[in-house]
């Protein structure tokens, strides 16, 4: 009876996983070998952009704007990313938020850009990151790309 | 004939000192006293004609303005001087490279560096950027709210009274000068050469002390204390969510 329930369950978790879609934009393609991402999509310029469902521990109080504190927090007081400035998306997941974060990365300058969006116990994780050069003009492109999570 | 001429210096002395007494209670009338007439060159951003205008050509709706009058009721509106200051404290991950974004960013808003030490730089940015200053810390680092401190000092009175005093002082300063002109004696020329010097130098701490206001409301000053967050001076940061380590360029661009 455990096993049959765990195998439901990890059954359950794989669709779940594999059910995660994002329209992927311009320039960038998407991969089959994921990795730790549920979603990947790499650009010709080396840019990549991710999806990583995480589990909400706390369905009421984790809400947008607390997940949206403290991954800045954390990226800018642990991990030295810059802040640089933020917005809002809506998907088919709900409401969402973006942030864009600057870091030197092996003594390149790089752009980071993270989207969020809380559907209860789901915390949908959307990365985006490149050399600043190139990735700068991708930005509202991928946003526009965050919107379409599903 | 002489008794008669000092009578008169004497009277007009005593006249010239009772209308400096009561400038301060006069009417602020200053709607032909701009900068440029004031005398100095370090004037703040607005022309002189935002300084005083009319009631009916401005509208009372105007929330930087104040209106003054007479006992007759002139009623004029005349622009608030404030001084804006604020002192942050912000939590970054590299001070010098914060602090060099922050200079850089206060440039281009048409301020400027003031002094800068190791870990505190003082900055003057014009009064109308002053607001942008907060927003750009906290894309440089965690902005420490208990220690914000930002006040505004209305000197509007103050500024108005020195520029009336100057006025009459000014106008104090010729009515000695004719005197001058037609003083006989010359203990009496003296006496009005020693009065010269002594309003000269009073229009001189007048203009000083204006100019000094005008500088200080045109640039807010902003005193930013870094901490470095790293530093434990606050804390060790740390969120017990594993997934937030795995954020990041570090494993995206791998």
């Amino acid at each position: 009876m455990k096993t049959m329930t765990y195998i439901l369950f990890a059954a359950s978790a794989l669709v779940s996983a594999s059910c995660i879609s994002l329209q992927t934009p311009e320039k960038y393609a998407e991969r089959t070998e994921t990795g730790r991402y549920d979603y990947l999509a790499i650009s010709t310029d080396a840019s990549a952009i991710s999806v990583t469902v995480r589990r909400n521990e706390d369905k009421k109080k984790g809400t947008l704007a607390y997940w949206t504190e403290a991954s800045r927090n954390h990226l800018t007081l642990s991990r030295g990313y810059e802040f640089l400035k933020e917005g809002e998306f809506t998907s088919e997941e709900g409401a969402g938020r973006w942030m864009l974060f600057a870091k030197k990365y092996r003594g390149v300058d790089f752009l980071y850009l993270l989207g969020l969006v809380v559907d209860g116990r789901d915390i949908y994780v959307l990365e985006a990151g490149g050399e600043k050069e190139p990735f700068e003009p991708d930005v509202p492109r991928i946003v526009k790309a965050f919107e379409t999570l599903d | 004939m002489q008794r008669k001429r000092k009578n008169r210096f004497l009277a007009v002395v005593v006249v010239a000192a009772i209308q400096t007494a009561c400038g301060a209670a006069a009417s602020y009338q200053m709607a032909h006293t701009g900068y440029a007439e004031a005398g100095f060159s370090g004037a703040p951003a607005p022309e002189p004609a935002h300084l005083v205008l009319r009631a009916e050509q401005r509208g009372v709706r105007d929330k930087d303005a104040v209106i003054t009058g007479d006992q007759g009721g002139n009623a004029e509106l005349v622009q608030r001087m404030i001084i804006y200051t604020g002192s942050f404290v912000v939590d970054v991950y590299d001070i010098k490279e914060a602090q060099g974004k922050l200079i850089e960013f206060v440039k281009g808003e048409g301020g400027y560096l003031q002094q800068m030490s190791s870990y505190t730089v003082v900055l003057r940015i014009p009064a109308d950027k002053f607001a942008l200053v907060e927003p750009k810390l906290k894309q440089l680092g965690r902005v420490d709210d208990t220690l914000t401190d930002i006040r505004a000092q209305d000197i509007t009175e103050e500024y108005y009274d020195l520029q009336l005093q100057l006025k009459t002082r000014k106008e104090y300063l010729e009515s000695l000068r004719k005197l001058l002109d037609g003083a006989g004696k010359l203990e009496e020329k003296l006496a009005v050469q020693k009065e010269i010097a002594r309003v000269v130098d009073e229009l001189e701490r007048i203009e000083g002390r204006l100019r000094l206001l005008s500088q200080q409301v045109a640039l807010a000053t902003v005193t930013v204390t870094f901490r470095l967050a790293h530093s434990g001076t606050k804390r060790t940061f740390k969120l017990p969510w594993e997934w937030l380590d795995e954020l990041g360029l570090e494993y995206l661009i791998q």
